[in-house]
């Protein structure tokens, strides 16, 4: 009785979670007639007819590689500063490390839409409109409190008997930081390094203010596909389910190097 | 190997002094053993011989270089960690190997100097096993190997056995000993467990509150304490303490419980109240009346197979000793204590000193 119950509860979360994304796979396959018929059923004549208009006709391949330009730029540079910044307030006897890691964490406090008039601003003094440098910058300022505040908390569960094991066998600061530290936290690094790229892909905001036709991003691209009179449901749900796809290949191929117990064995417990 | 030098050092964190004005000579190729309480600063010490932890006041001599602002790494000092401190991701091979890499040796001296130690240490089998997959005492073993494979100047050990079992231990202490007589290295070792650090070393320093309490070899730190807390703090178990008044004319007694002990130490300038030590292992608990004996009356028996502890009360005082397990001793039965006189110890009450 417990059983089915848990399981019913399961399937509920489950179906919660994944009916918009079944529901937006249905409708990329259906031909433009079915598409605004209820229930949202799987259509007796599919069609990749969307696909094709989406490839060809919006040519989204090339928004698809401007957001992984984008994502896999910040992404990068967001681990880079946001791990050496980590090691220094986690391990090194850096002061008032606890407001700096306060004061980082309130950047991202600010609603975006808040920010996104000064920063325009910026970008447009700076020359970088419809640059994909534009976006790469904001998107990193923007993850770095995440990247820190995530590394930073990773970094202090590492002994620190490992940290001054290293300094006695005679490594210097950066030594430690990168043939110790981060061996020991991939786990983490991973984790954080989806979660950068996850916002970083689906940010929009920046992305629709900062750009206009050539470093134009997915989540923009399909906004932008509807046009006065018509809104092209079919080819917006076949665009998503692009755009979603590589996200998840991305999760699920990671997944397992998310695990705990990499630091297992170092110390007794 | 060096000799090292601690003048005149003081530590502080955010708060009272931890260390105060501590004057230490570790002599080359010794075993030096720093014991104390938990809290007493004694990895603190420890930390600042490694450069760890920087002094608040005072210097570090390594022979006649000072290294108060030498890092680790030019100090040449090695260290064995409590909780081994192994790098989890790497193998036993490259653990032991790292020091040396970082030192940018050479590849076929790094392998032929790793598997010397490890050949030393038994750890031939493990080689490219992960610290995960070995023991504790497997673990402490390729944590002293990559102590060793550097041959330091100095070896610090911060409480290196504490984290194996009891049995282990006593094993690891006499590899230690044994690792020492072959290496000659200068070797501090901390431990909080005084039978290890009697067992152990060529000297001990017995640290309370930041300060040295004494500093001798195990014998004469077991045999003439210099106050009231290394005596309670060396031996198991425990020295028994009692009160007893000294007077003027009497340089040679002292009295206790209504009777007067005769004592070898000259008392004549400790007139008054004193602290009487004597150890349980000192102290003969027998069924039979001897002509000396002091009538008791025995409160728990405890054997431990060869002889048994006997807790007693010795005219309302609370006291232990030790008795021949054939004896058949009972709780709440009359019995008989005697001592050598010159196993009395006497402290003065106020300051708890040692008066000789």
């Amino acid at each position: 009785m417990k059983r089915t119950l848990f399981y019913m509860l399961l399937f509920a979360v489950i179906f919660f979670c994944a009916a918009p994304f079944i529901w937006q796979i249905i409708t990329s396959l259906k031909p433009s007639g079915e598409l605004t018929s209820l229930p949202p059923l799987v259509s007796m004549n599919p069609t990749a007819e969307h696909f094709r208009s989406v490839i060809y006709r919006h040519q989204l391949v090339r928004f698809i590689l401007n957001s992984l330009i984008v994502a896999a730029s910040t992404t990068g540079l967001s681990l880079l500063l946001g791990s050496l910044c980590s090691f220094g307030l986690a391990k090194l006897k850096v002061p008032f490390s606890s407001p700096i890691l306060a004061i980082m964490l309130s950047v991202s406090i600010f609603p975006p839409i808040a920010t996104v008039s000064p920063l325009f601003i910026f970008i447009r003094a700076l020359g970088l409109r419809d640059t994909l440098l534009a976006l790469v910058i904001t998107h990193t300022v923007f993850s770095l409190p995440l990247s820190v505040w995530i590394l930073t908390n990773f970094f202090k569960t590492i002994p620190d008997d490992i940290y001054h094991a290293a300094r006695i066998d005679g490594c210097r600061s950066f030594h430690i930081f990168y043939r110790i530290m981060i061996p020991l936290s991939l786990p983490a690094i991973v984790t954080t390094a989806i979660l950068v790229f996850i916002f970083s892909w689906n940010e929009f905001l920046f992305a629709l203010t900062f750009t206009s036709t050539s470093s134009r991003t997915v989540p923009v691209a399909i906004t932008l596909f509807a046009g006065t009179h018509e809104i092209p449901l079919g080819e917006i749900a076949a665009a998503s389910v692009i755009v979603t796809a590589p996200i998840i290949i991305l999760v699920l191929l990671f997944q397992r190097k998310i695990v705990a117990g990499l630091t297992s064995g170092a110390i007794k417990g | 190997m060096a000799e090292i030098r601690l003048i005149g050092i003081q530590k502080k964190f955010d708060g009272p002094l931890v260390i105060d004005d501590l004057d230490l000579v570790i002599g080359d190729g010794e075993f030096f053993t720093i014991v104390g309480p938990s809290g007493c600063g004694k990895s603190t010490i420890l930390n600042m011989i490694a450069g760890l932890d920087p002094v608040t006041r005072g210097s570090i001599f390594f022979d006649d270089c000072m290294v108060n602002d030498i890092s680790p790494k030019e100090r040449d000092v090695a260290m064995v960690f409590q909780n081994y401190a192994l790098y989890p991701h790497m193998t036993v091979y490259e653990n032991i190997a790292f020091p040396l890499r970082i030192k940018k040796m050479p590849k076929t001296a790094i392998d032929a100097e790793v598997r010397q130690v490890a050949a030393l240490l038994d750890l031939n089998d493990f080689l490219r096993r992960r610290p995960r997959e070995l023991s504790g005492g497997q673990r402490q073993r390729v944590a002293l190997g990559r102590a060793m494979v550097r041959k330091p100047r100095v070896f610090l050990m911060d409480e290196p056995l504490s984290n194996l079992d009891a049995q282990l231990r006593i094993a690891m202490r006499s590899e230690l000993k044994k690792l020492h007589e072959k290496l000659k290295i200068t070797t501090v070792y901390v431990t909080h467990d005084q039978s290890e650090a009697l067992g152990i070393s060529d000297r001990i320093a017995v640290l309370h509150r930041g300060r040295i309490q004494q500093c001798d070899t195990p014998h004469d730190v077991y045999n003439r304490p210099a106050n009231t807390f290394v005596a309670g703090f060396i031996g198991s178990p425990q020295m028994n303490f009692i009160h007893g008044s000294v007077s003027v004319d009497r340089r040679h007694e002292i009295q206790c419980n209504e009777i007067a002990l005769t004592t070898v130490q000259d008392l004549s300038r400790a007139a008054g109240n004193v602290t009487i030590g004597l150890r349980p292992d000192d102290i003969t608990v027998s069924s039979v009346e001897m002509r000396s004996g002091m009538q008791v009356e025995i409160t728990v028996v405890e054997p431990a197979g060869a002889f048994c502890w006997v807790d007693f009360k010795w005219g309302g005082i609370e006291m232990r000793g030790k008795a021949d397990s054939e004896i058949e001793l009972r709780k709440g039965v009359t019995a008989y204590i005697t001592f050598p006189v010159e196993k009395i110890h006497v402290f003065d009450l106020e300051s708890g000193a040692r008066i000789e």
